[in-house]
């Protein structure tokens, strides 16, 4: 951790966050969203008091962004965050200057609150802690309802911990012997890609114990079984519309949560990635091979000492003296290339499965749904976010094109599996 | 609830099509009078239509790969044989070199990235050299120049590397190296053009550096302003 008085406090970038600054643009950046559902609709004023209460304890999204010489870093940022009413497509058009340098923001809409957050200051679960901390501050304020600091809430009565800050990716890397980055390239999806300022999001809500038992008949986790179907529909959607018989291999990215690995409370980026698929060339593969294949292979790479290796790579490149000396805009440029080149191309679409959202049992009673979602990727047409929570699974499909075949392939095998799935989007 | 009857999913009340498949929704059943609120609102925030700084960056690449095509078509055009466009080549070639080698390695990356870079500038001057009528300068007068260069790269790399360099003492050996090294230059030039070696303007140079470096010096040991330029020049 970087040692500093509080007059002096700035913070670099995780590894992670590195990249995203980078490579955004002025009409993309790499933005995810978790929301909650209320039972009523929601009352902006105690929703914007109850921000203005948790921000001194997220210093971790109490933060701005400024361009140093040789990297991007992380100020806190004084100013106050204004909580904003939603929009039709969410997660696009995220200034990282302007909004009052915030790199997240605050929105809401009939029932829902929802956080969106840059991916430079947090992943997923540093996200969702967030938003868990503004809800039970919300309902709190709302509802006079006592809410412990438990199950993710942060204590806001209490000074920020200097844990939460931590770039866990450099603390816990172990730099013995690194592991490779290399992958072949994967199909991508075609379409006539929207204006940037446009995205397409259609949400399933899934009974989760029929999921589940779904899953369980052929030995496969949830993550396993949503990805194996995933994959399952993108073969055949390629094979479908291929022009040659030379197929290109379909692979799922897989965001992997660090922290169960390791004894961390950071609130910033820790998370690694795993591609599971299949090489058409090689066959026609049915579902249960397909199955086995993402099975075994999230049974072996999901090891502690693999991820590190890996992650260790990724983190050796930056320590690299020729990379740190080299300048920031140089640096963009090669990032730029670089994650044109290896970066989403490596993989066909995502799925990230944020796992089941637990809150104490005094705010079950005010909430019925939480979700994710990812924002528009930069070059996949599409990705997918999971989040569960008591017996309801809330999948989203984000898009970038307008066809939804693949999409509609997904929820219909499931329909056929016997699995009821509900359906809601943006759609006009 | 209404339900698709292409797709068989059920619908949200506020669906009037069937957002994956755009069957159109028709219940009998559903009240016409009662609103029926969206997933999400209608309102739409549009990005402002600025220039987009990754597709000049992107313009600029193309231009300069396309710099070189027309250089070596012109000059085929115009002298029948590539002359002058080699100069061009070579020099795109070495800026992609030059941008692109620290990611190219992983283990010992300074040691390779460097070699690879000394070998690629003395490969440029090389081409250079038979283009020119001077000849026989890239031994003498180039190598040791650029042997000096990457030695001073590589040795500051790893003392960095290794910790002994710790903030503002890393420029502040950098700036010293630049200085003993326009010593050096002058020093071959010297030798080369007549033998006799006699030191002016790298001293100079090498004065200011040095200058320079002590400042930095000084600011390590400075802790505020220390602070304050790190955090802009942070690597």
């Amino acid at each position: 951790m970087q040692k500093q008085t509080a007059e002096y406090k700035w913070y670099r970038l995780d590894n992670a966050a590195k990249l995203y600054p980078a490579i955004m643009n002025s009409k993309w950046s790499a933005v995810f969203r978790v929301w909650a559902v209320l039972g009523e609709e929601v009352d902006p004023l105690p929703l914007q008091q109850a921000l203005d209460n948790i921000m001194p304890r997220v210093e971790a999204f109490r933060l701005r962004l400024h361009r140093g010489l040789f990297w991007y870093y992380l100020e806190p940022n004084p100013k106050r965050p204004l909580v904003q009413e939603d929009v039709a497509y969410p997660c696009t058009g995220m200034e990282v200057y302007g909004n009052s340098g915030f790199l997240f923001r605050v929105r809401y809409y009939e029932k829902r609150i929802a956080v969106e957050v840059f991916h430079a200051i947090s992943d997923g679960y540093g996200a969702m802690v967030f938003l868990k901390t503004l809800v039970a501050e919300y309902l709190r304020l709302r509802y006079g309802a006592d809410i412990p600091a438990e199950n993710g809430i942060l204590d806001i009565t209490v000074t920020p911990k200097p844990e939460e800050m931590e770039d866990a990716y450099l603390k816990y890397s172990r730099f013995g012997v690194l592991r490779s980055r290399r992958e072949s390239a994967a199909y991508q999806i075609e379409g006539r890609r929207e204006p940037a300022d446009m995205v397409h999001i259609i949400s399933g809500y899934i009974p989760l114990d029929r999921l589940l038992a779904q899953a369980k008949k052929y030995g496969l986790s949830l993550t396993e079984y949503m990805v194996s179907v995933y994959i399952f529909v993108l073969d055949r959607h390629q094979r479908a519309h291929s022009r040659t018989k030379r197929y290109k291999e379909v692979k799922v990215s897989v965001p992997v949560n660090m922290r169960k690995f390791y004894p961390t409370e950071t609130l910033r980026n820790f998370s690694m990635f795993v591609n599971p698929g299949i090489n058409p060339n090689y066959g026609d593969f049915t579902f249960e091979e397909i199955a086995s294949q993402v099975h075994h292979f999230l049974r072996s790479e999901l090891n502690e000492k693999l991820l590190n290796a890996r992650m260790a790579k990724n983190v050796s490149s930056e320590r690299n003296i020729i990379t740190r000396v080299m300048p920031l805009f140089i640096k963009k440029l090669a990032l730029t290339i670089i994650f044109y080149m290896v970066g989403e191309s490596r993989f066909t679409s995502t799925i990230s499965n944020i796992g089941k959202i637990e809150i104490p049992e005094q705010m079950k009673p005010y909430i019925t749904q939480f979700g994710m979602m990812l924002g528009r990727q930069r070059y996949n047409a599409m990705a997918a976010a999971v989040a569960s929570y008591e017996n309801e699974l809330c999948m989203t499909f984000t898009s970038g094109i307008g066809d939804a075949e693949i999409i509609k392939d997904f929820f219909t095998y499931l329909i056929k599996a016997g699995i009821p799935v509900k359906i809601e989007s943006n759609e006009e | 609830m209404s339900y698709c009857v292409h797709c068989g999913v059920e619908l949200q009340e506020s669906e009037t099509k069937c957002p994956l498949c755009k069957t159109e929704v028709l219940d009998p059943a559903a009240s016409k009078d009662m609103p029926k609120t969206r997933a999400y609102p209608r309102h739409v925030t549009r990005i402002n239509d600025q220039v987009n700084r990754r597709f000049a960056v992107s313009v600029a690449s193309v231009f300069m790969i396309l710099s070189g095509i027309i250089c070596v078509l012109l000059n085929y055009i115009y002298d029948g044989e590539l002359t002058w466009s080699r100069y061009v080549l070579g020099g795109i070639a070495l800026a992609w070199i030059l941008v692109m080698s620290p990611f190219v390695f992983s283990r010992h990356a300074i040691l390779k990235a460097t070699l690879l870079d000394g070998v690629s500038v003395l490969g440029y001057l090389y081409i250079i050299e038979n283009i020119t009528p001077q000849k026989d300068w890239v031994i003498p007068l180039a190598l040791p120049i650029v042997l000096a260069s990457a030695l001073l790269v590589i040795l500051i790399g790893f003392a960095s590397s290794g910790g002994l360099l710790k903030g503002m003492y890393l420029p502040a050996a950098i700036l010293t190296g630049g200085g003993l090294l326009a010593i050096l230059i002058e020093t071959r030039a010297d030798y080369y053009i007549d033998e006799y070696i006699q030191l002016d303007w790298s001293l100079v140079v090498a004065a200011s550096a040095l200058g320079l470096a002590v400042i930095f010096v000084l600011i390590e040991r400075k802790k505020r302003l220390k602070n304050e330029i790190k955090k802009r020049l942070h690597m």
